[in-house]
């Protein structure tokens, strides 16, 4: 089943890069989602559906952590598995984000499979 | 903190990001530009350390690595696109190099903006830089510069 996958980072490139990344992977997308911090993407996700969230942590407004925070404390928002996609690689920043209840972590620089890979054990390799 | 090789920390980090998101490489030590079309993106982190971080390259150059990054042709670039390349550079370049510096500690990158060329590398600090190095890369030569705060 195409997956609709919703990218949340403040960089238009950024999420350009990895809309492409993703198409590389050979995942099967549906739909992109595109928003530029955790305010946008909330109030994005209260009008459709996605299967997986990809975010960066630094961003205005709202940032990774607290968007985290957020869906992780609405019922229906914490069934969405998050993939935290970030330059920060420290140990606490990755502990940090998995105790908050993102589910996947990827390191800037990153190869397309890292992603793809990270992407496939989050989902449960049924993509 | 340990006795840290910063020039070598520094061109490992540019290796790394040249070759994995931006699809190319450095191709050895180049001397920094001196003028002409030169973008430069500058940022902070804080945590341990704290400090701020530079590119400062070509335009040529950073039109090819903007085209690389995105998967568009050259021409199809806008300005704007460049220029925000350039500043994801720079923060995919600090993040990964702070990321080195501290494995334990997390920190906070402060948005990376433009700034005018020759200013990249002012930061108030009073002290010379901690790292500065040039690379030849594809299109022109890329020099990035580290500075960290002193710690009272």
């Amino acid at each position: 089943m195409a997956l609709n996958i919703m990218i949340v980072d403040d960089s238009p490139v950024m999420r350009a890069f990895i809309r492409k990344v993703v198409g590389l992977t050979g995942l099967d997308v549906g739909e992109y989602c595109e928003a530029c911090d955790g305010e946008d993407a909330l109030k994005s996700l209260g009008e459709r559906w996605v299967d997986l969230v990809l975010t960066d942590i630094n961003m205005p407004n709202m940032n990774g952590e607290e968007f985290v925070r957020r869906m992780e404390s609405d019922d229906l928002l914490r069934s969405i598995p998050v993939i935290v996609v970030s330059t920060d690689s420290s140990h606490s920043r990755v502990q940090q984000m998995m105790a908050l209840g993102a589910k996947g972590y990827v390191s800037k620089p990153f190869l397309p499979e890292a992603l793809r890979d990270e992407v496939e054990r989050v989902l449960g390799g049924g993509t | 903190m340990t006795e840290l090789n910063f020039d070598q920390l520094l061109s490992g980090t540019v290796d790394s990001v040249l070759e994995t998101m931006f699809f190319s490489a450095a191709w050895g030590p180049g001397e920094p530009e001196t003028g002409g079309a030169v973008l430069a993106s500058r940022l902070a982190f804080h945590g341990r350390p704290c400090g701020t971080f530079a590119v400062c390259l070509s335009e040529p150059a950073a039109r090819l690595l903007a085209a690389a990054f995105l998967g568009e042709d050259v021409e199809a670039l806008t300005d704007s696109q460049i220029g925000q390349v350039v500043c994801e550079l720079a923060n995919m370049l600090c993040g990964s190099l702070v990321s080195k510096l501290e494995s334990e500690e997390s920190f906070d990158l402060a948005p990376p903006e433009l700034v005018p060329f020759g200013s990249e590398t002012t930061t108030g600090f009073g002290a010379p830089p901690a790292a500065r190095q040039s690379f030849e890369i594809e299109g022109g030569v890329l020099t990035v510069t580290l500075h960290l705060e002193a710690v009272a």
